[in-house]
């Protein structure tokens, strides 16, 4: 969804009384970005209770259980919900599910937006995220809608209660290192100035829908980061010229190393493969931000034809845009499997990005650039949207695609959804309803298979003419 | 906040958005991050709370527009549209117990 991009994405964290397991998720919460390098002007996260006293100090077993896990429990006092707070959150994080469902009763803004801490980390398993933070809430509140996630972690019983208490301080500490890692890829960047680029071997240029990211590797395993990256972005490699915005990676097997990396606010990981998962969403995310209120930025997969005509396929993080892209792109050149910029003339920005690919049984998806899947190139000269089409895979689609044109404000209502920083467009709805309505409206196509919309392409290229 | 019977005769709602557009009655608004699609019913509602409007003259309002609901109540209708409407951010609960 759209959003403010200069400002820091703001977390509250919410029990019942903000004195137990809020505070403890507020301050490991705090100590594992910290950690990595992104302080209270990028995420700000603090704390507050549906029934607390102001001023209260926190539980003993609280504090012993942040201390355990290095946090920092000094400074604390309690506070009571209230309605300014709520107002200035993007994503609340609660104790228990009853506690959520208590706080959405309560206060109805926070409805899609509130989610408990084991929800927010079982959802974000095997998400390859790479949408800016402000747009996860949105994201993670559809993946909640489709599928039975548990609200609360197993415990042991309150008879023992000190065991139940460390027990909830292990799982939190567990899964705020978990949304760390994740957050501090797609978290605003920092308002400090960008360092100069420089050079180096580990260093290579990538360019995102005409933004210049600068990629720095680092560490023991740079060399083997660079060159796997510049082979997984060798469709948007760019050989020399100024770095618009930059993004420090660190491989290496020592620990305290990449912690110490982590501090610096660069992105450490103990091996090539998790290093590049990571750093595909850091770049998208960048970009994206450096093109806020310029151009039309859609979660789209985008296919183009031999005369530079491309069809957008949109549809949420996590349903199926990359095997589109994956599938079609034998036949027609790959843009894009992520983000879709436009500019106000049509002109299409392309973003060859390596495609994410769930290869392995673990949790993480490779990275492919378009190349080694052999993806076709697009075609030399002006890219031109031709058509936009929002796609939904339905199992039990028939094999042949349900294709549906949209009355336009129906259409715009799930397009903007998926839209980037929507409310940073000049003219705002306009402008999208502009573009929508110069490619002779919206379609939507229900679909079982990516391949059989490939019949449909002739068909959809020529749909705005 | 969320119980409709809590929400009062006398309660004020106002309406707010940052960008919309018509066709045929029905409105998508652009309010803060949030984009909504309202029907002609939510529509009207939020053209007349845009000032301000207690939820007895936003039922009048909507029964001249829509006439009286079927096996409803015009007051309860009124109440439905402002319960959903300000999860969304179209709609702010000015007084109300």
């Amino acid at each position: 969804m759209p959003c403010e991009s200069d400002a820091a994405f703001r977390v509250l964290i919410v029990d019942a009384t903000n004195t137990g397991r809020s505070a403890a998720g507020e301050r490991l919460l705090r100590k594992h970005l910290w950690a990595r390098g992104v302080g209270r002007d990028r995420i700000r996260i603090t704390s507050a209770g549906l029934n607390a006293d102001d001023g209260v100090a926190m539980q003993d077993l609280a504090r012993e259980v942040i201390q355990a896990h290095g946090g920092s429990a000094q400074g604390f006092a309690a506070r009571s919900l209230s309605e300014a707070m709520v107002e200035a959150t993007d994503l609340f994080v609660v104790g228990t599910g009853y506690e959520r469902d208590e706080l959405v009763r309560r206060h109805p803004r926070t409805l899609g937006r509130s989610f408990t801490m084991s929800e927010v980390a079982r959802l974000y398993e095997g998400l390859g995220l790479a949408s800016p933070l402000h747009e996860h809430p949105t994201v993670l509140e559809r993946l909640r809608t489709g599928r039975d996630v548990p609200t609360d972690w197993d415990l042991p019983p309150w008879e023992s209660l000190e065991e139940r208490a460390h027990a909830v301080g292990a799982r939190i500490n567990e899964a705020a290192d978990r949304i760390a890692d994740i957050w501090a890829a797609t978290a605003p960047t920092s308002s400090a100035p960008v360092a100069p680029p420089g050079g180096g071997e580990g260093a290579f240029l990538v360019d995102a829908f005409g933004v210049t990211v600068a990629v720095h590797c680092e560490g023991a395993g740079g060399d083997a980061l660079s060159d796997a990256g510049r082979r997984a972005w060798s469709r948007c490699l760019v050989e020399r010229g100024d770095a618009d915005v930059r993004v420090d990676v660190m491989v290496g097997p020592d620990p305290e190393v990449l912690t110490a990396a982590r501090a610096r606010g660069v992105l450490a990981y103990p091996d090539v493969d998790r290093a590049l998962h990571h750093l595909s969403p850091a770049i998208t995310v960048r970009a994206i931000e450096q093109r806020v209120g310029s151009l039309v930025m859609l979660h789209a997969a985008g296919l183009a034809s031999p005369t530079g005509d491309v069809v957008g396929f949109v549809a949420p993080s996590g349903t199926g845009k990359t095997t589109i892209a994956r599938t079609l792109g034998a036949h027609y050149a790959y843009v894009t499997d992520e983000t879709l910029a436009v500019d106000v003339g049509r002109t299409v920005l392309p973003y060859p990005k390596p495609l994410s690919v769930l290869e392995s049984a673990g949790p993480m998806k490779d990275q492919w650039g378009p190349e080694s899947l052999d993806l076709l190139p697009p075609p030399p000269g002006r890219l031109r949207l031709a058509r936009l089409a929002l796609v939904e895979r339905v199992q039990d689609a028939p094999s042949l695609p349900v294709v549906e044109e949209l009355p336009l404000l129906h259409g715009l209502a799930f397009l903007a959804e998926q839209v980037s920083y929507l409310s940073r467009l000049p003219l705002q709805l306009h402008t999208l309803a502009d573009l929508v309505e110069s490619i002779g409206g919206l379609v939507r196509i229900r679909y079982r298979e990516a391949r059989d919309l490939l019949p449909l392409m002739p068909s959809l290229f020529e749909g705005a003419r | 906040m969320s119980d409709a019977y809590r929400l009062r005769d006398d309660a004020v709602v106002r309406s707010s958005w940052d960008d919309a557009l018509e066709r045929g009655g029905e409105m998508l608004v652009l309010a803060g991050n949030d984009v909504t699609l309202l029907s002609p019913l939510a529509a009207e509602a939020v053209l007349a709370a845009r000032h301000g409007i207690t939820v007895v003259a936003l039922a009048e309002r909507l029964v001249c527009a829509f006439g009286e609901p079927e096996g409803g109540d015009a007051g309860d209708m009124a109440r439905e549209v402002v319960l959903a409407l300000v999860p969304r951010g179209v709609m702010t609960l000015e007084s109300a117990e």
